[in-house]
């Protein structure tokens, strides 16, 4: 018996889940089809070797209270040292997020705004270069993508650049 | 709620679910002090179900230890979770799919922990337990082949996926409807048909293979 379709539809009929017409056909079809009776034997045969399945004595019931209990309490406890950690650990959050505002604020009053404003200004501190490469040249300029001041020495004589910043 | 599986055709009712409704003590009273955090009265509740709790973790897992730990861990889990219990259902059924999510949880984790410790094309050990084959001396021979069919059934079972396995334990064991194990498994009605014949499927299957 290959048909998918008829199978399933027998596994719904064998737990009383086929309803109306379908259930009728698979009740005349079992009548008639002999392959679909063996799978519906099948089928009842394995629900028999589920239910025969061994179960063995549970273990004493008082061993396992005293164990679910134990649970209980250790996990009760653990729940309020993990809320009262959780708690403090909100506060504390709370502490050095309003800190970093702080900062930010002193920041922007001190310097106006953040990124390439502030470095502009130590950028301007820069005043003199010193290098052992012989005949180079150095330039001192701000990047505006990273905000950093960059030092560029380029060797004269064999026209190829070292960069430092 | 499984009275509507009775009188269908092709069904048969689990005798076992029916004769464990009629024998339900009464724990309404436990229960209310246990929803108020009354350790003692949860106790109570626990001794009561114990056995039942024990075999249904038992049918999932296979395995005698693993289904004291899950049964441990889902008494754990409903305490957590007692205050959340409606009383819509009643407490067993309510405690059915903690003990189910317990275990599915479980079997889950095992079967991603087998797939990356066992190398491709190796086959993964049988499970030790219940359908361990017994000492084969001093048995006839028919009990011996008996025997030797639990145990590739058992095999073909373990081999099933946890939700295939669980799908097809709930409603052949446990007896329930489609609609209740959608509710318990959490999925679609549709679902719970296709791994209930899928399982039934790939376990005709092997013991086919055997025959």
């Amino acid at each position: 018996m290959k048909d998918n379709r008829k199978r399933k539809a027998l596994s719904r009929y064998v737990d009383g889940e086929l309803r109306g017409p379908n259930s009728s056909r698979m009740a005349s079809d079992l009548e008639s089809d002999a392959s679909l009776r063996a799978l519906k034997a099948e089928y009842s045969a394995i629900g028999e070797q589920l239910r025969d399945l061994e179960t063995p004595p549970a273990p004493p019931g008082e061993k396992l209270w005293s164990d679910i209990r134990r649970d209980i309490r250790l996990g009760t406890n653990q729940g309020e040292d993990s809320s009262a950690f959780g708690s403090r650990l909100h506060w504390a959050g709370g502490a050095v997020a309003t800190a970093l505002v702080l900062m930010m604020v002193w920041i922007v009053m001190q310097y106006g705004s953040f990124g390439t404003a502030a470095y502009a200004d130590t950028a301007a501190e820069v005043e003199w270069v010193e290098t052992d490469v012989p005949n180079a040249s150095t330039m001192v300029y701000l990047d505006d993508d990273t905000g950093m001041t960059v030092i560029w020495i380029l060797e004269q004589e064999e026209g190829a650049a070292n960069a430092g910043s | 709620m499984m009275a509507e599986k009775v009188n269908k055709p092709g069904f048969e009712t689990s005798k076992k679910e029916a004769d464990q409704a009629d024998t339900m003590p009464d724990i309404g009273p436990f229960l209310e002090r246990a929803k108020n955090g009354d350790e003692e009265a949860f106790g109570e509740i626990v001794r009561v179900f114990h056995d039942r709790v024990y075999a249904v973790a038992f049918r999932y897992v296979q395995n005698a230890e693993d289904a004291a730990d899950m049964a441990q861990k889902a008494w754990i889990r409903a305490w957590k979770k007692l205050a959340t219990f409606q009383q819509r259902s009643s407490f067993y059924t309510w405690m059915y799919r903690v003990v189910a999510s317990v275990c599915l949880d479980h079997l889950r984790k095992k079967k991603r922990l087998a797939e990356q410790t066992i190398p491709d094309g190796e086959e993964p050990l049988p499970a030790v337990g219940a359908g361990a084959a017994p000492s084969v001396s001093s048995r006839p021979d028919r009990e011996l082949e008996h025997a030797e069919v639990r145990t590739r059934f058992q095999e073909a079972l373990d081999e099933l996926s946890p939700e295939h396995r669980l799908a097809i334990m709930m409603r052949e064991v446990d007896g329930y409807s489609y609609e209740e194990i959608a509710k318990i498994m959490k999925c679609r009605k549709g679902t719970v048909m296709s791994r209930i014949f899928y399982a039934r499927k790939k376990l005709q299957e092997r013991m086919q293979e055997f025959r």
